[in-house]
């Protein structure tokens, strides 16, 4: 009798115990990379709502949304092709990367447009800069909060497949567990088991190629908006307008965001060969013009018509850069090349916003954009895969060889 | 719908399943509308929806980082100095580095209610600590230290109790 109440009391102490190494570990989940970077937005848009004056503020809140975003880009790129099925992943990459960035652009641009019509507001626009990304931070706090699924190839990753079908059934509607739902989940365990086995070396060997293609895709996409681009508008809009800040801004951005929206729901029907390499192929001939205008003609209304349709087919050819990015490399060293990419994206925005450029070096900055795009454009004729409706590891066995076969 | 989504837990019994035939390699996308198949996938969107709306902001941060904040009243500080620049590329460079260590190794998906458990309790303990902060500048500082050392020197005992009777509770459970 004594031994069985000494049992029983030392039941409810490892009970006990459990529960509080149990709500120790569910502390740690708090450190969920998603909500912790919604939270960064958020603490940036206070500081930019409350402190509008002060210039620490303002590049504090700066770092917090720059660190923010660094955190946030890495799992959701590589988790991304995981999540979704073949047949949505093109569309899915596109929009949640490529459109949210160009339409956080257009935003921008268009109440910067709208505050500098002298417009007597009682608002200073940093403010609503502010006001903007409290918005985002709450919005993806509650979705982060709610709707987050977790991606079943890592609970694969970590033998939990019942996890691993539960997270598949809330991935479709109606959330039910049906034979498709087992079919993703066999094909999600060839992936892992395919890619589980090779080994550190065998994997770097296969991401070298990927993230060469990717790195010159990416960077192209950077060199299409930066300071030198934003001088370029300003050097060719100052003498056109007194207004020089308030409509080409407008249309600059809608422009960008228009031509990233056309071709981002057709990632899965036209394939992301086709737009990136008319888009690249459209810009690099439009930013050869401009730079050729810019130097020769006192017509700066038709260069800066060329450099706004220019953000056009840019808007265009590098939509299909971030479904590239969700299936181009292995499954051990994805976050890890995914990581490198954006650091190469970062380096090189820091690189090109060091110097204020003269007028001619932007004339040559566009002569280099274009020749870089047609180079870009004739290579990626043969080395730029279609990997519309395969599945992860057919498209990365697509885009691992140097040259491809799809025209 | 929403208890639903909460049982996650491997302790959750499935129905028996049909299992799928071995024969079959590769899935055949069906044909049917792409309405109806964004419909259908519409929890996959939502999925990543927290990852979008912080893109926007940062499309926002971008295009102030390229010039374009022409309304800003930091904008002569904005050309002039390269700090206001640069800093949204740095911390966005350190933030990938240490979530590329971070990815695969934790949950994307928290176990909300005890997170907002905790939010609370972290709220509570910095309320605490406030309070703590406002008693102790009304103490001269050889208290303070007194006090701090006293809380240690009592954290080391309670510590060797409870590590105490961890043990024992481990060496009866083994026996």
């Amino acid at each position: 009798m004594e031994c069985n109440k000494s049992i029983y009391r030392t039941n409810t102490k490892a009970a006990n115990l459990s529960l509080g190494i149990r709500f120790i570990a569910s502390l740690t989940q708090l450190l969920s990379l998603q909500i912790f970077s919604c939270c960064l937005v958020l603490v940036c848009g206070i500081l930019f709502l409350a402190l509008p004056e002060q210039p620490d503020a303002i590049i504090a809140a700066r770092y917090l949304d720059g660190f923010a975003n660094g955190l946030i880009f890495v799992p959701t790129m590589s988790t991304l092709g995981e999540l979704s099925v073949c047949e949505m992943r093109g569309v899915l990459a596109a929009s949640v990367e490529q459109f949210s960035y160009n339409f956080g652009i257009l935003i921008l641009l268009f109440y910067t447009s709208i505050w500098n019509c002298d417009w007597n507001a009682t608002l200073v626009a940093d403010q609503v800069h502010g006001l903007l990304s409290i918005l985002y931070g709450v919005v993806g706090l509650g979705l982060a909060l709610t709707l987050c699924v977790e991606s079943p190839v890592y609970l694969l990753l970590r033998h939990n497949e019942q996890a691993a079908v539960m997270a598949l059934r809330h991935l479709q509607r109606p959330s039910m567990v049906t034979c498709e739902t087992f079919l993703q989940l066999d094909e999600h365990k060839r992936y892992v088991v395919a890619h589980r086995d090779l080994s550190w070396h065998r994997s770097i060997q296969r991401s070298l190629v990927p993230l060469l293609k990717l790195s010159v895709h990416r960077a192209l996409c950077v060199l299409s908006l930066t300071p030198l681009v934003w001088s370029a508008v300003t050097a060719a809009a100052v003498k056109l307008t007194p207004q020089y800040h308030t409509w080409p801004y407008a249309v600059f951005g809608l422009l960008r965001w228009l031509g990233c929206s056309c071709v981002v729901f057709l990632m899965d029907s036209a394939g992301r060969k086709k737009p990136s390499l008319f888009g690249t192929f459209a810009g690099g001939a439009f930013a050869i013009v401009f730079a050729t205008l810019f130097e020769t003609t006192p017509h700066l209304i038709s260069a800066l018509s060329i450099l706004l349709s220019f953000q056009f087919f840019s808007g265009v050819a590098h939509a299909a850069s971030a479904v590239y990015l969700t299936e181009a490399f292995p499954l051990r060293l994805k976050p890890y090349c995914v990581a490198l990419i954006f650091a190469i994206e970062q380096l090189l925005r820091i690189g090109l916003s060091l110097f204020t450029p003269t007028n001619q070096q932007i004339v040559i900055y566009f002569y280099t954009l274009g020749g870089i795009s047609m180079a870009f454009f004739l290579l990626g004729i043969f080395c730029l895969p279609e990997t519309k409706l395969t599945t992860l590891a057919q498209a990365h066995n697509k885009i691992r060889t140097w040259f491809n076969e799809d025209f | 719908m929403r208890s639903d989504r909460l049982a996650t837990s491997p302790s959750v019994s499935l129905p028996s399943q049909p299992k799928p035939e071995p024969g079959r390699e590769t899935r055949k996308p069906k044909q049917s509308s792409w309405l109806s198949r964004s419909g259908k996938n519409q929890p996959q969107w939502n999925a990543v929806g927290a990852s979008s709306f912080v893109f926007l902001s940062g499309g926002m941060s971008l295009a102030w980082g390229a010039g374009f904040a022409a309304h800003s009243r930091h904008r002569e500080r904005l050309t002039r100095t390269q700090h206001m620049q640069i800093c949204w590329f740095g911390a966005a460079l350190l933030g990938a580095m240490v979530s590329a260590v971070l990815t695969h190794r934790t949950p994307q998906r928290p176990l909300y209610v005890s997170s907002i458990l905790s939010i609370i309790s972290i709220f509570a303990a910095k309320q605490i600590l406030e309070l703590g902060l406002c008693v102790a500048s009304t103490i001269p500082k050889k208290s303070i230290l007194s006090i701090i050392s006293i809380i240690f020197a009592a954290n080391k005992i309670l510590a060797k109790k409870v590590l105490k009777k961890t043990y024992k509770t481990i060496d009866s459970g083994m026996q």
